[in-house]
């Protein structure tokens, strides 16, 4: 599972001296990052699954947080976030306002500053830049073959809805897009039409029958693609309020499968989620795998029977 | 030969009339365009909430005779840095018409476009367009007649340099 051309948009994005001493990296290292994190006069590091490597001033890569570190100055946080941005704050105010930025290629840049808010109190923008987290996106092709057996009926004509649940960093967006991307670009043998409410522009599914809603909220994006674009099944990424649940429970009762992820480190976890309450309720997925990483026979994960468990 | 040196002498007369003629008209046609610009900035970020990028190649698809070079080549300094630090080097190919404090509005448009949001942004070109009213109400005003002058100016010292010369 390597996709190094990630890690490479991943640093262009950043651009700059950050992307300079980003393309000394290693092919093992590009690999193994799952994030670039930067942080106003304390560090500039590469986070992988196990461990964090930081950028001494040199531009060399060191383990040990004691070395002469490079410490990225406030002007360049700026102009990291302005580039980060595409040179259009405008285009990116509402995700700005959210604390995160999404970038070419699906890259998510999480912001952290001082909060500025607005005279009826509501978040408008992050002054004085702190940390900028640059999670990179995944597009590796094949993943979804592992659960092939959860998301397709007999003979693959037929579609079944998936719930992936797993911690931050387990794989579940990566899942979800190679799934959109598998069964709308007929890898099983048949094409689908799939709708992606794609809020953050993370998911950016390129099936041939696959139809994306970028920057509308999950719950609203979802209805209009049934409403309007007949789809076979529906993506969600990251099920985070019960008006999505409910959504996505009247996308199951029109007859169009759902493949959504959602935030859970255990099965426990999971059922505590008030929008979960609604989803078991209605029976809206038939099949819940619950991620716990990846190594290198691929994922692992635990089939969870919904019924049993609730 | 007299003739002839009275012939040229007229000729470079006239021509000199006529170029600074031409070239207070070519600054108000800038300025206008100028405006035309400001006036697509703002309904782009209105209606469209349009990128730097989608800006400046709108712009160019208006194929403006007097800005069109500079604004081009702003948009590909831009690909690769900061619209502000690409103004610098695209300044160049602004026309030669431009004065000094025409120059500071496309500084100060360099200075806030993709910088904030499309609100804001809208109202500092409002406030472009205005100082860029009062720019070309003010030449009217005070180089409105000039052109007619110049222009017989050239004329008439060419008619009368080669008089003398005859």
């Amino acid at each position: 599972m390597v996709d190094t051309d990630a890690f490479e948009s991943a640093s262009a994005a950043l651009g700059g001296s950050f992307y300079r001493m980003l393309s000394t990296v290693g092919q093992k290292q590009r690999s193994h990052a799952t994030e670039i994190t930067l942080r106003k006069d304390r560090c500039f590091c590469i986070n992988s699954e196990c461990d964090t490597v930081f950028f001494s001033k040199t531009g060399n890569l060191c383990t040990d947080a004691a070395f002469q570190l490079y410490r990225p100055s406030a002007a360049e946080m700026e102009e990291c976030l302005f580039r980060l941005c595409d040179y259009s704050v405008q285009t990116h105010r509402d995700q700005l306002s959210q604390g995160y930025i999404t970038v070419k290629g699906g890259h998510r840049a999480g912001i952290c500053g001082n909060a500025v808010r607005d005279t009826a109190g509501k978040i408008i923008n992050f002054s004085d830049i702190s940390t900028i987290r640059l999670r990179i996106a995944r597009n590796i092709v094949g993943v979804a073959d592992q659960f092939k057996a959860y998301f397709l009926g007999q003979n693959a004509d037929t579609l079944r809805s998936l719930l992936i649940a797993g911690a931050p960093g387990t794989g579940k967006t990566t899942i979800l897009r190679d799934i959109a991307n598998a069964i709308s670009n007929a890898r099983y043998g048949r094409f689908f039409a799939v709708s992606a409410a794609d809020e953050r522009g993370e998911l950016s599914p390129e099936g041939i029958c696959c139809d994306v809603i970028r920057n509308m909220p999950k719950a609203e994006a979802i209805l209009l693609a049934v409403r309007n674009l007949r789809p076979d099944a529906v993506l969600c990424d990251e099920i985070g309020t019960t008006a999505e649940a409910s959504a996505l429970t009247e996308v199951v009762n029109s007859g169009v499968a759902v493949y959504a992820s959602i935030h859970a480190g255990s099965a426990a976890e999971l059922l505590l989620k008030p929008q979960m309450y609604i989803l078991s309720e209605n029976k809206v997925f038939q099949q819940t795998v619950l991620l716990s990483g990846y190594d290198r026979s691929g994922y692992i994960y635990e089939h969870i029977n919904m019924e049993a468990v609730s | 030969m007299r003739l002839a040196a009275a012939l040229l002498v007229c000729l470079a007369s006239i021509l000199i009339g006529f170029s600074q003629a031409a070239r207070l008209k070519k600054r108000r046609a800038a300025l206008e365009e100028f405006q035309r610009v400001l006036i697509e900035i703002k309904g782009l970020l209105k209606y469209e909430n349009a990128s730097t990028d989608a800006i400046f190649r709108k712009i160019e698809q208006l194929r403006l005779p007097y800005l069109g070079t500079f604004f081009t080549k702003w948009r590909i300094y831009s690909e690769k840095s900061d619209p502000a630090a690409a103004l610098k080097k695209a300044a160049a190919e602004l026309p030669d018409c431009l004065l000094k404090d025409d120059r500071a509005l496309f500084q100060k448009l360099g200075a806030f476009l993709g910088r904030s949001d499309a609100q804001t942004q809208i109202e500092l070109c409002t406030q472009l367009a205005e100082k860029c009213n009062a720019m070309l109400a003010e030449y009217e005003r005070d180089h409105g007649n000039l052109t007619g002058l110049y222009q017989k100016l050239g004329i008439l010292i060419g008619i009368g340099a080669a008089i003398l010369i005859l």
